[in-house]
């Protein structure tokens, strides 16, 4: 056991801070009905560094990230300004349009540039067995100011996701709110797809926040039953990837989908 | 509540189910390398004296290995960590910042063999701009397709062994000096083999045959993907399959992990035989140590060849 946490204290802390900000903005994500709008922003993140690259920058230096972040941006605005009040195109399909768009821009980019694409798939796979201790406290950081930012905020932040309409009415520029909503989602996703890769970022996103819905109407009761499962799902995926030697991220994201299953399961019965 | 019980009850049936499984054989030395091949060499020069692990299987693409627990555990565990130097397994550097000792770290790390010390490297890049991919760096890393490198790793190994546990450095030695009169001797007749078919031109998949093209005489007159991780064009594909047929190229050679279908595409066009080689030792069935791996390459080289001949 003492070797388990020697091994598996930063995955699983890494784990536990995702799990705190993505089920946040999993239960905002939900109530949206903008589901894949992390990989579209992941995506975006994504061809912003190739555009670095291209221009000669270092893929793991601050141009490149200036240019991700400055790309993630131009995400932002894009899903804040396609939010119609009466919506006559899904925002769905604009999220699937952008995520497509920007991976094949992607490899357009990369076929005139040299090699890279190692790099570039490394953006959006992540390995979170081997997170070390600077990024784990970057991101906690940078995670505990965009949390602090919501919670100051939170009614507004909570009432433009879950009743437009309204907030329409009480005339609050929702346009500008769902740019730094998304805004602050992209600075998010991108530094955590970094670290855990796409998949395991869109469990942490998605999974705990829908079996918080299965539990509970309330917003403050679904963040809470969402942590409860997220942290332990995240102990169980680390258990299982060190006990039976799997890829930690996936058996992550599998115990995820396991959970989901048997909380389903249990709805049903009771 | 019925949530927390359930839970409880899962870790309780994991924690049933799992013992712990003993990582090493205790009185042996605890050696982990990169690739297999490395695996192979240090088996030959450390003999019975260590327990060897490697991290990376045969069957993969030795760029893209994902690390799991059991290989960050035996990393942590081990006594000395024996790798292909410069950047060729690219997830090396996140491995050894998880495992965190900076005595297998590479370049100054005390526990580490670097066994590309001493090398001339093929295709060093002029200019180390990142715009031109940091992939190769430092220059090709497939060096270990050439025997003569071979010997040159062998010898590392025996040195870096000999530093670290001096009391057997006379065993390491001799063994490191028998592996290279073996290679020497093989060498000789894979040459011959060879020798019919100097200047040949061949086409490969990836640049991970420019050492071995050397050491036997061919020319590499293309790549099927135009650039490292690109999937071929069209426009690529058919400047590749014109060029062949003007200089008449009849091999091309490939790995088991990439994808066949460009050069069964380009062979079809040409009349070229596609051969997969093995690059790693375990890759194939018959390669189970260098030397075996290497003759089975080369038989399938003399074969194809061979048969071409009769076609003419």
């Amino acid at each position: 056991m003492t070797d388990f946490f020697i091994l598996m204290w930063k995955p699983l802390l890494a784990c536990l801070i995702l799990t705190g900000i993505h089920t946040y903005l999993g239960v905002h994500v939900i109530e949206r009905k903008v589901i894949f709008v992390d990989l579209a922003l992941a995506q975006i993140a994504a061809l912003g560094a190739v555009i670095a690259f291209l221009f000669g920058f270092d893929l793991h230096g601050q141009a490149t990230y200036w240019f991700s972040l400055t790309a993630t941006f131009i995400g932002a605005i894009i899903f804040s300004v396609t939010r119609m009040r009466k919506e006559r195109i899904p925002q769905e399909a604009i999220i699937g349009i952008v995520y497509a768009v920007s991976a094949a821009a992607a490899i357009l980019i990369l076929s005139r540039s040299a090699e890279g694409d190692e790099e570039i798939r490394h953006m959006l796979v992540g390995n979170i067995l081997l997170v070390d201790l600077h990024d784990i406290i970057k991101m906690a950081i940078l995670y505990s100011l965009i949390g602090f930012f919501h919670w100051c905020f939170r009614k507004t932040f909570i009432l433009i996701s879950t009743q437009p309409e309204s907030a329409f009415k009480q005339k609050i520029p929702v346009k500008w709110w769902d740019i730094a909503f998304y805004l602050s989602f992209g600075f998010v996703v991108t530094s955590s797809v970094h670290i855990a890769g796409v998949l395991l970022v869109f469990s942490f996103l998605i999974v705990p926040a829908v079996a918080a819905v299965l539990f509970s109407e309330v917003l403050s009761k679904r963040l809470f039953i969402g942590w409860l499962i997220g942290a332990a799902t995240s102990f169980l995926g680390i258990l299982l990837s060190y006990y039976y030697d799997l890829p930690t991220g996936a058996a992550v994201v599998c115990s995820f989908g396991g959970i989901l299953i048997l909380l389903s399961f249990i709805k049903a019965v009771r | 509540m019925k949530n927390k019980m359930i839970f409880l009850s899962i870790f309780l049936c994991l924690s049933l189910c799992f013992s712990s499984s003993k990582l090493f054989a205790s009185d042996k030395i605890r050696i982990v390398t990169t690739t297999s091949t490395i695996a192979d060499l240090v088996r030959q020069i450390a003999g019975d004296h260590a327990d060897i692990y490697y991290i990376a299987s045969p069957k993969r693409d030795i760029h893209f290995i994902a690390p799991t627990p059991k290989d960050v555990l035996k990393v942590k565990k081990a006594q000395v960590f024996v790798h292909s130097g410069l950047d060729l397994e690219a997830w090396r550097g996140p491995l050894l910042d998880a495992v965190g000792r900076t005595d297998l770290m590479w370049p100054s790390g005390d526990k580490q063999i670097d066994v590309s010390k001493g090398i001339s490297l093929l295709e060093v890049p002029t200019s180390l701009s990142r715009s031109q991919g940091d992939q190769h760096a430092y220059g090709n890393p497939h060096y270990a397709m050439d025997p003569v490198n071979v010997k040159i790793m062998g010898n590392n190994i025996a040195e870096g062994l000999s530093n670290i546990f001096p009391h057997q450095s006379a065993n390491f030695k001799k063994n490191a000096d028998d592996l290279n009169q073996k290679i020497d001797e093989k060498l000789k007749g894979w040459t011959k083999r060879m020798s019919p078919y100097q200047g040949m031109e061949v086409v490969t998949y990836h640049r991970n045959w420019s050492y071995f093209t050397k050491r036997f005489g061919f020319m590499i007159i293309g790549e099927v993907e135009p650039k490292p991780g690109i999937p071929p064009t069209a426009k690529h594909m058919a400047s590749l399959i014109n060029s062949m047929k003007e200089k008449n190229v009849r091999i091309i050679m490939t790995e088991s992990f990439r994808e066949s279908r460009a050069p069964a595409k380009i062979a079809e066009a040409t009349g070229a035989k596609v051969l997969t080689l093995a690059q790693d030792v375990g890759e194939t069935q018959e390669g189970k140590d260098y030397i075996s791996m290497m003759e089975q390459n080369i038989h399938l080289l003399e074969d194809a060849l061979a048969q071409r001949k009769e076609v003419k």
